[in-house]
């Protein structure tokens, strides 16, 4: 607007000059200057056709105060050079209503591509959004622009620190029968609904389990071997409800993050087979993931992380009950974002910020 | 202790990777373009400055001086480096001039001053497409020498100007992009677009825009009648319309330069009851005693009354008088101009209304009768309008004296053909030297000039040959200007068709017009030798000679001058006194406390990129920065803040070298803070904040 403000000044006064003075050729440069307006907003119009934006990153997961690469790639398919564009490239964790921005300037060969890479190190865990709020391209005389619109997003996790808790695992907790769809995979066992392996017969195989089929085609006796449900006895319910409106801040969750994961790592790590659920706001279900792999455990955390918070109270155990009617567990744990964490709807820990890896790596938990 | 972050942080450090170094270099045709806008630029720059303000120089030697010191900023800027280099040099040249002529800096030849002045002049332009930001310093060029041209009602031709604009669109297109190669590519494209447009534009689109503006002329006249204009005009009698171009003067000579026919002020507007049968010359002033700077006046008591005499034997003609109202339209005219063999009938305001013969008719008139009052009032005239200073007039006078002549016929005859022989119409003729008669040097010397120096040297040419004459100023007014309307035939009278005649004492008629400007082609304005088209034919050659037609004051020029030097000087008193006032600020701080050093410190990192909302503890403070600034070692930064926990808390006296030290750090900070900044905000930090 500014520019063309005092494009329309330069205008009145070639105009004046025409009128005030005799040959003074300023007619000649009014005629420029419509013409200069028009070739310039043309091709303005032009470079805002024939540009492409993506945003890229190699490493979609970091850990915590680790850098993360985020690339601008531009590409002007045109013919002219693009001598101006300013992108402004936001970004915003989810645990947080801020957003960043950060603008910059680039130019780009005709039928060239250049591209602008940020660094971006996050103080705190959770999912971190990159997006072009903004973009202005200009005329090679930076003169006129024209707003470019740019869908280019990308998103990348910061996990949370992981710390061991200390785990008081009871035989129970070891040992629990309850419903679960997980079996072991180095052990066979009696639950004829799953197949562990199929074998050669051997002396003292029970003639019941013979693989009649896979025997005739073989030319030789085959037996099948049952698989062995593993032992579910806890649950850990994470909480995502938010009771302010404003949310609890990102520390807070950050906090809460680093606590259910160190808790999602411990119980792991202490051989305890173990569901890990909470309510998906967006998909209006509680989920539910089996644990039994460090694997498992970082899957977990990813899931949460593109979970969002809630404001609108929901009371997970009842619709944990109601979304898995059968389940039956020895324990269930569930932490919320006050950093309480529950035993069997008992208050068992209430952590706080201050000093959180000392409370975490000193408070027993036991299952 | 923590850091701290509010609850609207997004918790996230975001940071450019470090860009790889561009270590390419402009191409050749990069360089070349470059070179061509900075060239064009400084070149009409100059050029067109200089004319503006008429300083005599020696064009090929500053053509060629533009040319090599180009030649060698552009190699320095080709290397990449030792840009400041050009301005070492120029301070060296102005540095050397000062100290050789210390003893009397105001007698420096014009010739070094221009020089020097280039010399700037072209680095500051240099300096202007070569950095970020230095495109303000094209469109302070281009308004300084537009305005200075405004001021001095010359507007820069389309040649300059579109060199002068080159410069500029080079530099917006160029200037502002810090990857050569693509600065390469802007400047080029930007070169043939601008080219291209420019030739378009003239062939084909401004000849349509031409109708648009053929009634220029009258918005011009209501342009200039407006109430804004006149106050300014009335404020700054030295600016305004006097500053304006052409008009009729008090009989100054060697106060002009040129004429210049942009003067488009509607002086008056005069209405006839018939379309004249001939131009009308309207009378102004009239010059008696010529002193070889002025034409000055005398005492005419008679002069009025004899010619009402005159006027009623004119009644005995069988031709009837036309009548003629001449309406001044510009308060600031200082004249009542009057037709020739004219009466004034009635006057209402402004308005004056003659009846008057046409001077077609009257060359023919003859009468023996004479009027009442003439013998006296002709002992007069011959006693007060023969003088001429024979001691500066010698040449002119001895030529008369070896060319006698009988009647006053084959005297007029050859004045005007001894004029039209040896000198030439120009408008754009120029100062002559005060040491020199003005006439004696237009005839002889310079043999070029326009109606004023004609008419002044017809007037004495008279005078030595013993006919009385006086030179007169006022306006001719075209016979083709007067158009048909509702009153009759009406014509507008511009500034710029100022004039200067002879007149001549005839018994029997009295004060009688002589034209003896050659490019008033009839030489004799009582006979109507040739058609209007002819006489149309004429003025467009006259055009071509030169493109003015109007008077430029010599003060004009100096109006220029005084304005060109006022901007610059504001210019450079503003930068004076932004610097004395950093240099104030730099002082004071030099005896602030260390806690108040590190409340400066902590503004100068939030100009680099620290946010204002950080609230931190001395630990995760000195970390922060450590990581924002990487030039920042964190052992500087911790000792820092264990001064100023000194100085605010432990109630401990800071030693002199842990202020120094603070001091050290601060100016540290501020360098390494500003390298990082653009340009502009680089000097906002220095010269506006006055930070280091």
């Amino acid at each position: 607007m500014k520019n063309f403000l005092i494009y329309i000044f330069i205008v009145v006064m070639t105009i004046y000059i025409e009128i005030m003075y005799d040959d003074s050729g300023a007619l000649v440069f009014l005629a420029f200057e419509i013409l200069l307006l028009l070739i310039l907003t043309g091709v303005a119009w032009y470079l805002k056709g024939h540009v492409q934006i993506v945003l890229e990153s190699y490493i979609p997961v970091v850990q915590k105060g680790e850098e993360m690469e985020v690339s601008i790639r531009i590409r002007n398919s045109g013919v002219i050079p693009i001598t101006r564009l300013i992108l402004w490239l936001s970004y915003e964790n989810e645990y947080s209503p801020a957003q960043g921005t950060e603008p910059f300037e680039v130019c780009v060969a005709a039928k060239g591509e250049t591209t602008i890479t940020y660094l971006a190190k996050a103080k705190y865990c959770g999912r971190v959004n990159f997006f072009l709020s903004k973009g202005k391209i200009f005329d090679p005389l930076g003169l006129f622009g024209k707003r470019i619109k740019s869908e280019a997003e990308i998103q990348l996790n910061v996990l949370p620190d992981i710390y061991e808790v200390p785990l008081m695992v009871g035989d129970k907790g070891q040992n629990y029968i309850a419903e679960a769809e997980e079996y072991k995979l180095d052990r066979a066992g009696d639950d004829p609904s799953e197949i562990f392996d199929i074998r050669e017969f051997r002396e003292g195989d029970t003639l019941q389990r013979v693989h009649w089929k896979l025997s005739a085609k073989a030319d030789q006796l085959m037996t099948k071997e049952f698989g062995s449900q593993m032992n579910c006895g806890v649950l850990l319910l994470l909480d995502l409800y938010q009771h302010t409106s404003t949310g609890v801040g990102i520390e807070r969750m950050d906090a809460f993050m680093e606590i259910a994961s160190s808790l999602l790592f411990s119980i792991c790590r202490a051989g305890v087979f173990f569901a890990a659920a909470w309510y998906d706001e967006e998909k209006r279900i509680v989920e539910r993931y089996f644990v039994k792999s460090e694997e498992d455990v970082y899957v977990v955390i990813d899931r949460i992380l593109s979970s969002p918070c809630y404001m609108r109270e929901y009371n997970l155990y009842e619709g944990y009950e109601t979304e898995y009617p059968n389940s039956r567990y020895d324990t269930i744990l569930k932490l919320d974002t006050n950093l309480v964490l529950q035993k069997d709807r008992r208050q068992m820990i209430a952590y706080t910020e201050m000093e959180l890896v000392k409370q975490i790596e000193s408070k027993t938990v036991e299952l | 202790m923590k850091l701290r972050l509010g609850r609207k942080e997004t918790g996230l450090e975001v940071y450019p990777k470090q860009p790889q170094e561009d270590r390419e270099r402009l191409g050749i045709a990069g360089l070349f373009v470059m070179f061509l806008y900075f060239y064009l630029g400084v070149f009409g720059s100059v050029h067109t400055l200089f004319k503006i303000l008429k300083i005599t120089y020696d064009v090929k030697l500053v053509s060629l001086e533009i040319l090599l010191y180009g030649i060698y900023l552009i190699l320095i800027y080709f290397t990449g480096k030792y840009r400041r280099v050009a301005f070492i040099v120029t301070a060296l040249l102005y540095g050397g001039a000062i100290v050789v002529n210390y003893q009397n800096i105001m007698s420096l030849d014009i010739k070094i001053l221009v020089f020097l002045a280039v010399f700037l002049w072209e680095s500051i332009l240099f300096f202007g497409i070569t950095i970020k930001g230095g495109r303000i310093l094209s469109v302070i060029n281009f308004a300084l020498i537009l305005s200075s041209g405004m001021m001095v009602g010359r507007i820069p031709d389309f040649a300059e100007i579109s060199m002068i604009l080159l410069y500029c669109i080079g530099n917006f297109a160029m200037g502002e992009i810090g990857d050569k190669k693509r600065k390469q590519e802007a400047g080029i494209f930007m070169a043939v677009i601008v080219v291209a447009l420019l030739v378009i534009s003239q062939r084909f689109i401004a000849p349509y825009l031409q109708p648009l503006f053929t009634d220029a002329g009258k918005l011009k006249g209501q342009i200039q009648s407006t109430a804004m204009i006149q106050g300014l005009a009335d404020e700054l009698p030295t600016w305004g319309e006097k500053a304006g171009i052409g008009g009729v003067g008090q009989g100054e000579l060697n106060n002009v330069e040129s004429f210049d026919e942009s003067d488009a002020r509607i002086v008056a507007v005069v209405t006839t009851k018939e379309k004249p049968e001939s131009d009308i010359y309207l009378k102004g002033y009239v010059g008696s005693v010529y002193t070889g700077e002025v034409w000055g006046q005398i005492v005419d008591e008679d002069d009025e009354a004899i010619k009402h005499e005159y006027f009623t034997l004119f009644e005995s003609m069988e031709q009837k008088a036309d009548t003629m109202k001449i309406l001044i339209k510009d308060k600031s005219e200082r004249y009542v101009y009057e037709p020739y063999y004219a009466s004034l009938r009635s006057t209402e305001r402004d308005e004056y209304e003659y009846e008057y013969y046409p001077l077609g008719e009257m060359k023919q008139w003859q009468s023996d009768s004479t009027v009442i009052g003439a013998d006296e009032y002709e002992e007069f005239v011959y006693e007060n309008y023969l003088d001429y200073p024979s001691e500066r007039l010698g040449r002119l006078a001895a030529q008369c004296f070896a060319n006698p002549k009988e009647d006053t016929d084959a005297i007029a005859n050859y004045i005007k053909t001894t004029l039209k022989d040896t000198a030439k119409y120009n408008l754009q003729v120029g100062l002559f030297p005060e040491d020199e008669d003005f006439t004696e040097y237009f005839l002889y010397e310079k043999k070029e000039g326009y109606c004023v120096h004609f008419a002044t040297a017809a007037t004495l040419m008279f005078r030595i040959y013993g006919v009385p004459a006086r030179f007169v100023s006022g306006y001719i007014v075209p016979r083709g200007q007067f158009m048909a309307d509702a009153e009759g035939y009406t014509a507008k009278v511009e500034g710029k068709s100022a004039h200067a005649w002879v007149e001549i004492y005839q018994s029997g008629k009295g004060w009688t017009p002589v034209e003896t400007t050659p490019a008033y082609a009839g030489l004799d304005v009582s006979e109507e030798q040739q058609s209007e088209i002819e006489r149309d034919a004429l003025k467009q050659s006259e055009r071509e000679i030169a493109p003015s037609n109007g008077a430029v004051p010599k003060g004009n020029v100096i109006n220029g001058w005084i304005y060109t030097v006022a901007v610059i000087s504001a210019l450079v008193i503003f930068g004076v006194l932004m610097t004395l006032r950093r240099r104030r600020i730099l002082r004071d701080r030099k005896r602030k406390p260390a806690k108040e050093i590190f409340h400066d410190i902590v503004k100068v990192l939030e100009l680099g990129g620290l946010p204002k909302a950080i609230e931190c503890g001395e630990q995760d403070f000195a970390a922060e920065i450590a990581t924002r600034f990487s030039w920042f070692e964190e052992t500087e930064i911790k000792e820092m803040m264990r001064i100023v926990m000194k100085a605010n808390f432990a109630g401990e006296k800071v030693t002199r070298e842990e202020n120094r030290y603070m001091r050290l750090c601060y100016r540290d900070i501020c360098r390494h803070v500003g390298a990082a900044l653009p340009v502009w905000k680089r000097l906002l930090m220095q010269y506006v904040f006055g930070y280091y």
